[in-house]
């Protein structure tokens, strides 16, 4: 039992410092803890699977900010263990390309240390931190009409 | 004694023979080297991102499809970036997934991986028009500026190439397999020789077969002597999960290069070549897995590098060819 509580502290840990990273260091800043934020956690079998991502494209499309405001960052998970430098590379490489192809807003990162790779088991989701009503919640791609709506309300909140 | 030197005598013959014969395999099916001598796209700029099909015109500009960006990009013979098009969409010039793409003299032809049918662009990659289908394709090949050859996906005609004019109108059709097979079996990748031969090569069977332009079987020949790939069920289908053969592409001489999938010594990177008749002449190996290769006019080699972030383009290197023309 305790050996399972471990396991989950530890996770909790990484991720922690997951989001500490992305919006302590790269932000500058820290927000208002009344807002929302959220983490699309993108899986690399979806990224290179092009009808895959339509779904992503068109939620990024409906986010109402740009990614100054901080709410929104994108991490991409590549699952193989044995990737090497350079193929992290151009893992970055196509990112960019794609990122700049779809006119996404937020910082999208590549997940080098395999922080995220847990979460993204089931492919691309999104990680709601809604501090208003004190839950995490995580939503799987493609997201239902009413669940999209739920992200973007508790955004706009 | 004497039957024991008879016996010793026709060993002999036979370890004689038998290295002889392997010796003569050995000569039959040598090593080509390939020569790199244009690279486009690196890890720094921002020049292709995930190309995915390749055409070279008659004055040397090469054409190439980024389905990461959604353009259709050309560079001149340096590799230098001349232009590119294109955006996300389903509108004129604006791809989903842009895939394979061929020049006649006057256009260039792409399709889309989501869109049946063709876009048609000039040299100066100006959109033309439209040319609609209601099937996806497989692969194609311009013949002229008013014919195209087409293998395509459709479950009645899976089995046959379609000659189409630019409107799209089927005008003549060609029949590679009688067999009624399963589905994706008969999916092909093929190209023409000068004489308009055909070249097949099946992407999940072991199998390369040659046709003369009347539909004539010529030769049909296995080069990895398997039997059956791989099959999972996907839903209520069950279909072929392991490569045979990615590609096929002769050259102006004749030869026929096929690159191989899942089953050769080195997977996606073995090409094998193979002369008029289907005997193998020799083995080369690209230094990085492709999805496809591709030869132009003047017996250039292309194919991918860095998963798609580079293209190379390589002198294939005979030796004993260039020995030959050096002592004529």
């Amino acid at each position: 039992m305790k050996q399972k509580y471990r396991g989950e502290k530890l996770f909790l840990f990484f991720l922690i410092m997951g989001l500490s990273l992305f919006y302590g260091e790269f932000y500058g800043k820290s927000l208002p803890i009344e807002q929302a934020q959220l983490i699309i956690i993108i899986d690399f079998n979806d990224f290179m699977c092009f009808s895959c991502l339509d779904s992503f494209v068109e939620f990024c499309h409906s986010l109402p900010f740009h990614s100054k405001d901080g709410k929104v960052c994108g991490v991409l998970v590549v699952n193989d263990a044995d990737k090497t430098d350079l193929s992290f590379k151009i893992v970055e490489k196509k990112l960019r390309g794609f990122v700049s192809a779809n006119n996404i807003k937020f910082p999208v990162l590549v997940d080098y240390l395999h922080i995220f790779n847990p979460l993204a088991e089931d492919g691309t989701v999104i990680i709601l931190f809604n501090h208003r009503e004190k839950c995490i919640k995580k939503y799987l791609f493609p997201l239902k009409r009413e669940q999209k709506a739920d992200i973007l309300k508790a955004l706009k909140d | 004694m004497r039957k024991r030197k008879i016996c010793m005598g026709v060993l002999f013959l036979a370890v004689l023979f038998c290295s002889r014969f392997q010796f003569i395999q050995a000569e039959e099916v040598r090593q080509v080297s390939l020569e790199e001598v244009l690279s486009i796209g690196n890890l720094d700029d921002n020049i292709l991102f995930q190309w995915a099909g390749v055409a070279v015109d008659s004055q040397n500009y090469i054409y190439v499809t980024d389905a990461m960006d959604y353009c259709l990009k050309k560079f001149d013979c340096q590799g230098k970036l001349q232009k590119k098009i294109g955006r996300k969409g389903q509108g004129p010039g604006e791809f989903l997934a842009p895939r394979l793409l061929d020049c006649s003299r006057a256009y260039i032809y792409v399709t889309d991986q989501y869109v049946p049918g063709f876009q048609v662009f000039n040299k100066d990659l100006k959109f033309q028009h439209r040319i609609p289908l209601r099937m996806f394709i497989n692969d194609f090949k311009v013949i002229s500026d008013s014919e195209i050859a087409v293998a395509a996906i459709t479950s009645d005609q899976i089995c046959g190439i379609l000659v189409l004019n630019t409107k799209g109108e089927v005008i003549r059709k060609f029949h590679y397999s009688e067999k009624n097979s399963s589905l994706m079996m008969n999916w092909i990748d093929f190209d023409f020789d000068s004489r308009k031969n055909l070249y097949i090569a099946y992407n999940f069977q072991d199998k390369i077969a040659k046709f003369d332009p009347q539909g004539k079987k010529l030769w049909s020949h296995s080069l990895m002597k398997m039997k059956h790939v791989k099959k999972k069920k996907i839903g209520s289908f069950v279909v072929p999960c392991e490569i045979v053969y990615k590609d096929i592409a002769v050259d102006s001489t004749g030869k026929v290069y096929v690159l191989s999938g899942e089953f050769s010594k080195n997977p996606s990177r073995d090409v094998y070549v193979l002369d008029p008749e289907g005997k193998q002449k020799a083995v080369l190996t690209l230094p990085e897995g492709s999805h496809c290769i591709y030869i132009d006019g003047s017996d250039f080699l292309y194919s991918r590098a860095g998963d798609g972030i580079t293209l190379k383009k390589y002198r294939i290197v005979d030796s004993e060819r260039q020995a030959e023309s050096m002592n004529k």
